[in-house]
């Protein structure tokens, strides 16, 4: 592997600030469709970038060849870029400095990896123990997934990192016949780690989650489509953390804060009930480490947990290193690059509602009349605050109990009303991490909370 | 190592010695240059290079791919190694196999080099109208950018492809501003051969645009009604893109898909014509070869509401026993419609104009929710108000079926050409 370290005064010489990256991305795609191996892939990425600012302009340029020759051309072309733009006109921009250090975190497996072969073996085991278990079934389908992503970085300011943090997940979905058309449950285990860590080869281990999936479709197969219109709900843990990531965090990226996001003038003000506080962990919560951990960004900026709103007050954006000399804030390792192609971006990494002091039985015992939602799909934020997005499964709440399941349904709401209208917060906490966010480039990001009690808007009938 | 049709032939040769029957080496070359604008002015310019060589083989029916940016020889080594490791253990599957030969030539679309100097002309040009003629509007992440790419496919079956192609794309993030009042995000694209036009006249960047501004003053939709919704061209293919689902490979193969067995017949409203024009003049990429490898010829996919071809791969095809797909779904047409967008929205007593569908990805059965964004009421046969907060929902099948009116007018965006259509019955809740 070639060695960034041999680059140090490459990097320091003729622009205000330069960076040097050398990544790999490793995909690895297992789908078993009704049985059928309709994916089979591997795929490996890597090469060098480099990016370079100089009078107030950004340069950027990447070569597929991780020699030291092309890391050299891509730093020549990275100031060339630049300089072609402040060469047209003049442009006033900064950046924030931050102290120079050095750091090594490596994620890899300490157990020994499992052959493709082994892998689909143990799917083909799973797909033929949920046929005989659940023959009523339509349709099922296994993936498993893993992403290895490898970074070196070197700045112009002497910080170096090398990370490798690898992620991997097997979903599960089943398709089963109503009288509404077909109807699909899915579900997702894994998170931070290969999959050799995380997958279980033995598929009895999994008989408990296999059950709670059919469970889950058959129930939808007789389920209801809510009522549309605003309701008292109860969102489930998965469904806090995808609402703490596109209702809040998108809104307070300090690039979208510069685009016109509402939160520009919410800083400092009251935006949701006293009971919310929300954090865009660094790589630590409670002592282990988050789905996504990010020790130092890829502009080589030590990365700090983000006090996003404590006790309901918006206290900070997120920034790179631009956006915090502008807004005079603290640059906290939110900028993250997908691939060795990609320039770094403001980005989340593991955003969370912390837990309250509520019980679930509690939340649910309070509403009349209203919604529990558990399952989220897709999802979307805007510049304005609305958010949209996707629910798979729940169930009505009718005089404090648990009523009829429910079909796919979408949420929304303007986040900075709806968090006013947070009323209870479960004293529970989990992660989700199976996504990507979609901006300019796709990134895998952690999300995570309680269960909390709000109003939004359903869709439905 | 240059990506030429020697190397390919050399590492397809390698991938067969090491026990496949069949065999396929795809290399693509790609060049990029970019000009991007942040927060309202250019900000960054970059230009990438990569390599990417893509192998599949079958052995005994036993199938694998494996993609790799590098091709130095230990690194298509180890590929090769990992692919026959990969296919050893794939289950038998009498579906898989690769592309016959056909008589192609190597074909090179587009300009070969882009113009820097024109490239900031037309990105720092659109700054500057944006900053005369809408100063409430802020652009966010938006980049001009040049392409160059090169395919070039071997396979064992005698096939031979190389293609290239040049392209400019622009695309355009913004949201607009007054005091305190904002509008929702939007966004606007459009792709072409050449810089002859300002950015702000591709496509309907322009009308996107000016509609940004007018949605700052939107107001909450409240209330529930049953209500008729016209699908600007900017939304149009998406909300029919649930229907197009059943149409591919995952559901028919996994046999979910609500449009199995419907070929020949009336699946959709007789207004409704969709056809394919893969290599169509007035588009300014072209598909040659399917993803697949197969000759790509155009195709009408729905005529009057008739069911013609399923959007099928060779894979799925041979899966499913239907038939494959004369190309990969590019450069997509909906026939213009006799209705004139004015006398549609003149008769309109109450419903939306949607610009863009915020929502979550439609349930097997077609239903779907979602928010109805960049959108206006249509009240007494005009377009009103900007709306907010208002939830939209229906069904996709339904929804093909409840198109009343098609416009005349439509737009080229540069890969698909779409009227105005107008659908029945969506529910509108707020509030």
């Amino acid at each position: 592997m070639l060695d960034l370290s041999a680059l140090k005064s490459e990097v320091v010489s003729g622009t205000d600030y330069s960076e040097v990256r050398y990544q790999e991305n490793r995909d690895f795609r297992l789908t078993l469709l009704n049985g059928q191996l309709i994916g089979n892939s591997q795929e490996s990425s890597r090469g060098i970038s480099a990016r370079a600012f100089s009078g107030g302009y950004w340069g950027f340029s990447s070569h597929s060849s991780p020699t030291r020759e092309s890391a050299l051309k891509a730093l020549r072309e990275a100031s060339r870029n630049a300089s072609f733009l402040g060469g047209k006109k003049a442009k006033k921009a900064g950046l924030v400095n931050t102290q120079a250090s050095s750091f090594e975190r490596n994620y890899a497996s300490q157990v020994a990896a499992v052959t493709t072969g082994h892998w689909i073996d143990f799917l083909k085991e799973m797909d033929a123990t949920i046929m005989s278990r659940y023959p009523a079934l339509k349709s099922r389908a296994i993936t498993l997934v893993s992403l290895d992503m490898e970074k070196q970085v070197l700045t112009s300011n002497g910080t170096t990192l090398f990370s490798m943090v690898p992620r991997a997940h097997l979903h599960i979905s089943m398709t089963k016949d109503s009288v509404h058309g077909p109807v699909m449950s899915r579900d997702v285990r894994g998170g931070l780690g290969q999959l050799q860590d995380l997958v279980s080869l033995d598929v009895s281990t999994y008989d408990a989650w296999l059950e709670k999936i059919y469970q889950m479709v058959s129930e939808k197969a007789e389920g209801v489509i809510p009522q549309a219109g605003t309701h008292d709900v109860i969102l489930d843990a998965d469904l806090a953390g995808i609402l703490a990531h596109e209702a809040v965090g998108h809104t307070v990226e300090a690039d979208i804060v510069l685009g016109g996001s509402v939160a520009r003038e919410l800083l400092g003000k009251s935006v949701a009930s006293p009971l919310v506080s929300l954090v865009d962990f660094a790589h630590t919560y409670d002592g282990v480490a988050t789905p996504q951990p990010v020790h130092v960004d890829d502009e080589g900026v030590a990365a700090k947990d983000t006090v996003i709103i404590k006790d309901g007050v918006l206290k900070t954006f997120m920034n790179n290193r631009e956006t915090a000399h502008h807004f005079s804030q603290e640059a906290t390792g939110h900028a993250r690059a997908f691939l060795f192609s990609d320039e770094p971006l403001i980005r989340m990494r593991n955003t969370a509602i912390l837990p309250g002091t509520s019980k679930m039985e509690d939340m649910i015992a309070s509403i009349e009349n209203g919604y529990y939602l558990n399952k989220p799909g897709n999802g979307q934020a805007d510049t304005t605050g609305e958010f949209m997005f996707a629910t798979c499964f729940g169930y009505e709440i009718k005089n404090g109990k648990r009523g009829r399941a429910l079909r796919d349904t979408t949420i929304s709401g303007v986040a900075f009303d709806m968090l006013k209208s947070v009323s209870m917060i479960s004293d529970d906490f989990s992660w989700e991490s199976s996504g990507y966010c979609g901006k300019k480039q796709p990134m895998p990001v952690g999300m995570g909370g309680p269960v909390i009690k709000c109003r939004v808007q359903v869709g439905g009938q | 190592m240059t990506m030429t049709a020697d190397f390919l032939r050399t590492v397809l040769t390698r991938v067969q010695a090491a026990g496949f029957d069949q065999a396929e080496v795809i290399g693509v070359s790609s060049e990029a240059t970019e000009m991007q604008i942040d927060a309202g002015d250019v900000s960054l310019m970059r230009n990438t290079e990569n390599i990417e060589l893509m192998l599949r083989g079958i052995s005994k029916g036993r199938y694998a791919t494996l993609g790799l940016n590098q091709l130095d020889d230990e690194s298509v080594a180890k590929g090769i190694t990992k692919l026959r490791e990969a296919a050893e253990s794939a289950p038998f599957d009498e579906a898989r196999a690769f592309a016959p030969r056909f008589s192609s030539s190597p074909v090179s679309d587009g300009p070969v080099e882009p113009s820097l100097d024109d490239m900031y002309a037309k990105i720092s040009g659109f700054v500057t109208t944006i900053g005369r003629h809408y100063p409430e509007l802020s652009l966010e992440q938006s980049a001009l950018k040049f392409e160059r790419d090169r395919q070039v496919r071997v396979n064992s079956q005698g096939l031979e492809t190389d293609e290239s192609e040049g392209f400019y794309s622009m695309n355009a993030m913004f949201s607009s501003k007054r005091g305190e009042k904002a509008s929702s995000f939007n966004f606007a694209g459009a792709v072409s051969q050449d810089l002859s036009k300002e950015l702000i006249n591709w496509g309907a960047v322009e009308r996107v645009i000016s509609n940004s501004v007018k949605e700052i003053d939107h107001a909450p939709f409240v209330g529930k009604i049953q209500a008729p919704v016209i699908l600007t061209p900017e939304v149009a293919f998406e909300m029919i893109g649930t229907w197009f689902s059943h149409l591919e490979d995952h559901r028919l193969i996994a046999g979910t898909s609500q449009l199995e067995g419907k070929l020949g017949q009336q699946v959709a409203s007789p207004l409704l014509t969709v056809r394919v024009e893969p290599v169509g003049s007035e588009f300014a990429r072209h598909e040659h070869t399917t993803g697949d490898g197969y000759p790509s010829r155009p195709s009408v996919v729905v005529d009057k509401g008739v069911l013609k071809t399923y959007l099928l791969t060779d894979y799925g095809s041979r899966r499913t026993k239907l038939p494959r797909a004369e190309n990969s779904f590019v450069n997509r047409v909906i026939d213009a419609g006799d209705s004139a967008l004015e006398d549609m929205i003149a008769k309109v007593p109450k419903g939306l104009l949607l610009a863009r569908f915020s929502g979550g990805i439609p349930a097997a059965n077609g239903d779907f929710s979602g928010v109805a964004k960049n959108s206006f009421l249509i009240e007494n046969g005009r377009v009103t108000t900007p709306v907010s907060e208002v939830m939209i929902s229906g069904n996709a099948f339904d929804l093909v079926n409840s198109i009343s009116a098609i416009s005349r007018e439509r737009v080229n965006d540069g890969t698909t050409l779409t009227p105005w259509i107008k659908v029945e019955n969506l529910t509108l809740a707020g509030g």
